[in-house]
């Protein structure tokens, strides 16, 4: 499957993420949960 | 160099530098030309939504973020970068010679130090360390640029998000037993400020995302 497929803008990026557990996004901060997946996404092209 | 000046700058520097990021300009920059670039300057008073800079301006004074949290962004509504407390922010019209190419607002913090422009560039040429971090901090800017032009054409939206997610996070964020952290700047879509001040002296920056729409 191809890395993002569906995901056309920044607001569901945020929403995948999310919903992978990798962010936490509350009123005023960000928390990354799992830094070792989001480098995964970002950077080697794992959806999983 | 006149003595109480040297004694007032040595302790401005003194106070904030432990909140300086790692990896700064002025976190680097050896303690003489540091001094030197700092005695005798006026300070400005950062209140959250002031402008420093104004793009299409022309070129004016360097400012030294001592205890800041600033929005970089360009005409129409791009957010182009952070900048927080150690770094520095108009050096790149003074050495172009040219107009400001972005505005830079302050989003929270309490102080900055503005060199003028031929002031600093004779500091710097006095010192030749300084020079090569100058140089340095440019050409790490010029290869951030370069990255995120092959992202736009190379990777998906979400790609490109969690790289600038990851990027945010090792350059500001703060690690803690429930994963890395950064505190927030709130900023909306356009990059306009939308609330309070929060605590830069950490050194963080942030980013809301809302309805950002770009990457």
């Amino acid at each position: 499957m191809l890395v993002g497929a569906g995901v056309a803008t920044v607001e569901d990026a945020v929403t995948e993420l999310k919903s992978r557990g990798i962010l936490k996004w509350a009123y005023r901060t960000f928390e990354i949960l799992d830094v070792k997946a989001l480098r995964r996404v970002a950077y080697k092209g794992n959806s999983s | 160099m006149c003595a109480a000046r040297e004694l007032q700058a040595k302790q401005l520097i003194s106070r904030h530098r432990k909140s300086w990021r790692e990896g700064s300009f002025l976190a680097g920059l050896e303690p003489e030309a540091l001094e030197a670039l700092v005695a005798g300057r006026p300070t400005t008073c950062l209140e959250p939504g002031k402008q420093l800079i104004v793009e299409g301006d022309p070129a004016g004074d360097v400012f030294l973020l001592f205890d800041a949290v600033m929005t970089v962004t360009m005409r129409p509504s791009m957010l182009l970068a952070f900048r927080v407390g150690g770094d520095i922010v108009g050096e790149m019209a003074i050495m172009e010679g040219g107009t400001r190419s972005a505005t830079v607002t302050a989003r929270s913090g309490r102080l900055a130090v503005a060199v003028p422009g031929d002031t600093f560039m004779a500091i710097i040429e006095d010192y030749p360390d300084a020079r090569k971090l100058l140089d340095s901090m440019l050409s790490g800017r010029l290869r951030d640029s370069d990255k995120r032009r092959a992202d736009f054409r190379a990777c998906s939206v979400l790609q490109r998000v969690a790289r600038e997610l990851a990027r945010l996070a090792e350059e500001y964020g703060q690690s803690g037993p429930g994963g890395t952290r950064w505190h927030p700047v709130n900023v909306d879509a356009h990059g306009n400020h939308a609330e309070g001040p929060r605590d830069a002296r950490r050194g963080r920056g942030g980013y809301r995302g809302g309805r950002c729409d770009r990457a």
